[in-house]
């Protein structure tokens, strides 16, 4: 009896030290109570985690005593101690660090940490680090940011999209709070829609995309925006003279619950007068934005966000013409703990891309033409944090798409009478994805992460148009045959494997490598290299079939420190990708409002690949850094270019851009960043011959010439005024210029005859000749913008 | 809608700063270029022959001499034309092409031959051309006097393709471009065949309008219009010249593209068979 008791003891006792816990919480920031992103809890004695994107962390442990640390870039750390007997709720707030300029000493540790967290083709911003990027105009703009980065690269001037790794700009997907976004700047490229006084964390995936994400090609940006201060109001903004902004925040409930409104406004009447042409002084060119986020925490388990963003471009001349588009979203999200180691997120989301075109000859003259996506998106996406080295990510998505291709109507009753509607057919289509991903840290030299997703696209109720073409692939209008379907029809399932892998050869060199397959239903058909805003968005169909594409990428980090000048990260990657039914236009083909677009498309495949270098300096009183890409990208099209490979509309080779941060003195701080990337290609006339009294050119392959390369400087001054004791107002004078030396980037180059209206702006030219022209966006543009923050 | 697109187009330009700048593009071998259109009006036939050359080359286009152009017709015709000057070959006598017949050109240049086949569409005369007074700006339309004429379709069929010429006081008005109309959707709207031409004070009251010229006109103008019925190949590649001819660099030109000929051997231009026909008036109050 006595023996049978002891080891019953005895064996509880074992069994209780066997036992694990869960320690768990959210991270926050104390001044405001912003949850923090991407914070590391460390243990002493090896092991951690980090906060996901919602400020929740899980670490399972074997019972016992344990030095936590919680730390965070730009904060002070915090230590506790936690005797783990039971699970565990630890709720922290970090502190930021003093705004002192000094010069941060880095340990080696933190350095390593730095390797192994990075993964191979990402770009991670966390909010300290967003407010230290370089600021033109005034305000911070995310999207301009990362088109310094490598591998991603501006479209160019005008343009209001990027392109990553040798894909088009459709191919990326911009989430804001979970929401889709399809126009991602304002002003044709000048600024992003993202308000940079709203942004909280940024992650930009160009390569190894976890299974999670799915239906764009080339990357994902994820942007969550700030939750609002939830300790007290405050307000954050700035009066400049291109632009304005003001963010009020505030909590609604004392650290339960807070609010926040963003909104921007541009005036385009102090920017105009910079354009040398008189005409466009008549033109309109602003644009404007709102962001509004509410939150609440319903329980210690639940908290529900809503968020709004709403925003608008136009761009106009005078009261004859003007095209507006614009993105509005709202999403409803609930965070749940299923348990302490079980964390889901819900969300619902509505968005609306919307653009078109208004045209006012006459009072009985005045007509528009309005196209827009509208989707209704349901997701939800768990986290099983099984242990330290294991997580286990799954969930669904589901998405309600609805086009409108073209709607010409007149715009007031007296055009009513003389335009009749015409309403190209409006389609609708369900996409949906499954995913299983699981994380796994095998040991602190090697981690993995590998996944699957499940994706499928079906049309709903429409019309099918069979083509048949003539030898130009041009559909032959009397033999095209439609086809009407009701239900869902044209379903395509395909799956997405993922997998990354990370090795550290050393404490500060690490070596990554990744693979994705993933598919797109949903594309922009544009015809040049910029994709205007208002190139129509499809879905796939019967004669378009899903793109896919393949990615490999291989990566090595290292981190240097260098005498005299001090830590340095730098990184190489290199990358190639597979892409199939590519889309581009056949040869003169009819763009405009036209029912049968996908007659006019052509399919084929494509290939990219190239080389990311990237150098940077984050410490200190000088920082900045390097990037260099060197890309290729083609397509191979049957019907184009005579059945050869030829470069995409947006292949530039060369890509480089610099950027050097200087702080003077506490209050004193200037950037300035050069920028060059190779000349986009054109197809361009080889030869030229006389016709019925004119000039007609004879063009040769697609894409056979390449125009100058880009390139720019910019230069940023922030000046930070006087902090009074005891008042809360702080405020910073920023002087910018755009394109300081002035140089004339060319948009877009087309090849004609000269007539007599060109003279008097090209001295020497001769009437009837033939010429390339050339036209340039942006000169040189000053801004001087005032900042504030209360 | 096409002009929409032109309209779009041109606006756009004011927004961009525009000027001329140097590039340095491939150049092409010269190809053989041949302009020639030949109608179903008695008049000499004349073929142009020119070679094509470097973009920037400014000189005006060669005209060549050393040829042999002849054109042959299934109704048995044969005609030579001879060089008069600067690359223009004439026929020695006024010809006319016959309806439904099919006329085949032929050139020998440089010891290739190029060939080129073309048969005569089938035509209406213009049945009525009339002017009338429009009294308030009506969209594209200022008020003033218009042209607009009547006639019918070749056939009821869809297959029809015309080119309009208006010509006020012999000048040629082609601000908007080409007219071009076909019957692919609907009649050709040109020919008014739904307007009651008998009646247009009753006609404009319940608020239809013909298709007129668009250009206003003047009493006592005299305006002139010429109706070509032409081949659908020649239709479009007429389409495809004024949109190249249209670009302005803006986001809504199409991708550039070559124009489709008739002519075999890789050679320039176009051999054109067209049924003209004629009428004019001058404008009354």
């Amino acid at each position: 009896m006595r023996i049978n008791i002891l080891a019953v003891t005895v064996f509880l006792s074992l069994s209780v030290f066997a036992q694990k816990f869960t320690l768990s919480g959210r991270v926050k920031d104390a001044a405001n109570g912003e949850t923090l992103i991407g914070a590391s809890i460390l243990v002493k004695g090896g092991g951690g985690a980090v906060t996901n994107e919602y400020g929740f962390y899980s670490i399972t442990l074997e019972a016992g005593l344990y030095e936590i640390t919680y730390k965070y870039l730009g904060y002070g750390n915090i230590v506790e101690k936690v005797n783990l007997n039971k699970d565990i709720t630890r709720n922290i707030e970090l502190g930021v660090t003093s705004n002192e300029i000094g010069v941060a000493v880095v340990s080696a540790k933190a350095l390593e940490k730095r390797v192994e967290n990075k993964q191979i083709s990402v770009v991670k911003m966390e909010t300290s680090k967003i407010k230290e990027i370089p600021v033109i105009f005034g305000e911070v703009d995310i999207l301009k940011t990362i088109t310094l980065l490598p591998g991603i690269q501006s479209a160019g001037e005008g343009n209001s999209g990027f392109n990553v790794r040798g894909g088009s700009q459709d191919q990326n997907l911009i989430l804001l709070d979970e929401a889709t976004v399809y126009n991602a700047s304002h002003l044709l490229g000048f600024f992003s829609v993202f308000n940079g006084d709203a942004v909280k964390d940024l992650e930009v995936y160009k390569g190894g995309i976890p299974a999670k994400y799915g239906g764009r090609l080339s990357s994902i940006v994820d942007i969550k925006m700030r939750d609002g201060n939830a300790k007290r109001y405050s307000a954050v903004g700035g009066i400049g003279t291109i632009s304005s902004r003001l963010t009020l925040e505030g909590p609604i409930v004392k650290d339960k619950s807070s609010f926040m409104i963003a909104g921007r406004r541009s005036y385009a009447d102090v920017f105009l007068p910079f354009a040398p042409d008189e005409a466009i002084q008549n033109s309109k060119l602003y644009f404007y934005d709102l962001n509004l986020k509410a939150n609440y925490d319903l329980s210690d388990k639940d908290r529900l966000y809503v968020s709004g963003y709403f925003g608008r471009d136009v761009l106009g001349l005078s009261e004859l013409f003007a095209i507006n588009w614009g993105n509005a979203t709202a999403t409803l999200r609930w965070n749940h703990l299923v348990n302490d180691k079980m964390f889901v997120n819900t969300s619902l989301v509505y968005s609306n891309f919307n653009y078109g075109v208004d045209i006012k000859f006459a009072e009985n003259a005045s007509f528009g033409l309005d196209q827009y996506i509208k989707d209704v998106d349901l997701k939800s996406d768990w986290t099983n944090y099984i242990s330290q080295k294991s997580k286990l990510n799954f969930g669904a998505q589901a998405i309600y798409h609805r086009f409108n291709p073209g709607l010409f109507a007149a715009n007031n009753d007296e055009s009513r009478i003389i335009f009749n509607d015409v309403q190209i057919e409006k389609r609708k289509a369900l996409e949906s994805g499954w995913y299983v991903d699981h994380e796994y840290k095998q040991s602190s030299r090697f981690n993995f992460r590998y996944g699957i997703r499940l994706s499928t696209f079906s049309n709903i109720s429409g019309s099918e148009y069979t083509y048949f073409k003539d030898a130009n692939y041009k559909p032959i209008d009397s033999l095209t045959v439609t086809d009407s379907f009701s239900g869902m029809y044209n379903t395509y399932a395909g799956l997405e494997p993922r997998a990354s892998i990370s090795y550290n050869l050393t404490n500060s060199l690490a070596i990554k490598g990744s693979y994705n397959r993933t598919f797109q239903y949903i594309q922009q058909a544009s015809n040049t290299a910029s994709a205007f805003p208002t190139d129509q968005w499809f879905s796939v169909n019967q004669n378009i079939k899903p793109q896919r594409a393949d990615q490999v990428a291989l990566g090595l980090f290292k981190n240097f420190e260098v005498k005299k000048i001090g830590s340095l990260e730098t990184s190489a990657e290199v990358y190639y990708k597979w892409m199939n039914n590519q889309i581009d236009y056949r040869n003169a083909a009819v763009i405009a409002f036209n029912e049968n677009l996908d007659g006019e498309l052509l399919t084929g495949n494509g290939m990219a690949y190239g080389a990311e270098f990237y150098v940077a300096k984050t410490e200190g009183k000088s920082s900045g850094f390097i990037s260099y890409t060197w890309a290729k990208t083609l397509r191979e099209i049957q019907g184009i270019n005579f059945n050869n490979p030829y470069v995409a509309n947006f292949d530039r080779r060369h890509n480089l851009s610099l950027v050097f941060t200087q702080k003077f003195t506490k209050r004193l701080l200037a950037t300035a960043s050069f920028v060059y990337s190779s000349g986009q290609p054109l197809t361009t006339p080889v030869s030229k011959y006389y016709y019925e009294g004119s000039w007609i050119s004879e063009y040769g392959e697609r894409n056979n010439y390449r125009v100058v390369g880009y390139h720019r400087a910019d230069l940023g001054v922030t000046l930070k005024n006087k902090e009074k004791p005891g008042k809360r107002l702080k405020s910073n004078w920023n002087f910018s210029v755009y394109n300081i030396y002035n140089r004339a980037n060319p948009y877009a180059i087309y090849f004609r005859t000269i007539v007599d209206t060109d003279l008097d702006r090209n001295p020497g030219a001769v009437s009837g000749n033939t010429a390339a022209f050339q036209t340039t966006l942006f000169r040189i543009i000053p801004a001087i913008t005032w900042n504030f923050e209360f | 809608m096409k002009k929409l697109i032109l309209i779009i187009s041109s606006a756009f330009l004011f927004i961009a700063c525009e000027r001329i700048v140097e590039v340095e593009i491939p150049n092409a071998d010269p190809k053989l270029v041949i302009e020639s259109q030949i109608t179903t009006v008695n008049d000499l036939w004349r073929v142009r022959l020119t070679l094509s050359q470097p973009y920037f080359d400014q000189d005006s286009a060669n005209g060549l001499s050393s040829a042999v152009v002849t054109i042959s017709g299934t109704d048995g015709s044969f005609v030579s034309l001879f060089h008069q000057d600067t690359g223009m070959f004439v026929s020695a006598d006024s010809q006319r092409c016959m309806v439904g017949e099919t006329y085949t050109l032929t050139v020998v240049y440089n010891g290739v031959t190029y060939v080129a086949a073309e048969q005569t569409p089938d035509a209406n005369p213009i049945d009525t051309i009339a002017s009338y007074y429009l009294p308030d700006n009506n969209g594209f339309i200022t008020k003033g006097y218009y042209v607009f004429i009547q006639g019918v379709e070749a056939s009821p069929e869809p297959g029809d393709y015309y080119l309009f010429k208006a010509y006020r006081n012999d000048t040629l008005k082609d601000d908007f471009g080409p007219l071009l109309d076909d019957d692919q959707f609907g009649s050709v709207s040109y020919l008014n065949q739904n307007f009651d031409i008998f009646n247009i004070v009753q006609e404009l009251a319940l608020g239809k309008t013909p298709r007129p010229f668009p250009f206003v006109v003047e009493p006592t103008d005299t305006i002139r219009v010429e109706q070509y019925a032409v081949n659908q190949k020649y239709y479009q590649f007429l389409v495809d010249l004024n949109a190249q001819q249209s670009r302005s660099g803006s986001p809504f030109d199409s991708p550039p593209a070559n124009l489709n000929n008739n002519i075999s051997n890789g050679a320039l231009g176009y051999f054109s068979v067209v049924n003209k026909e004629e009428a004019w008036i001058i404008v009354e109050k």
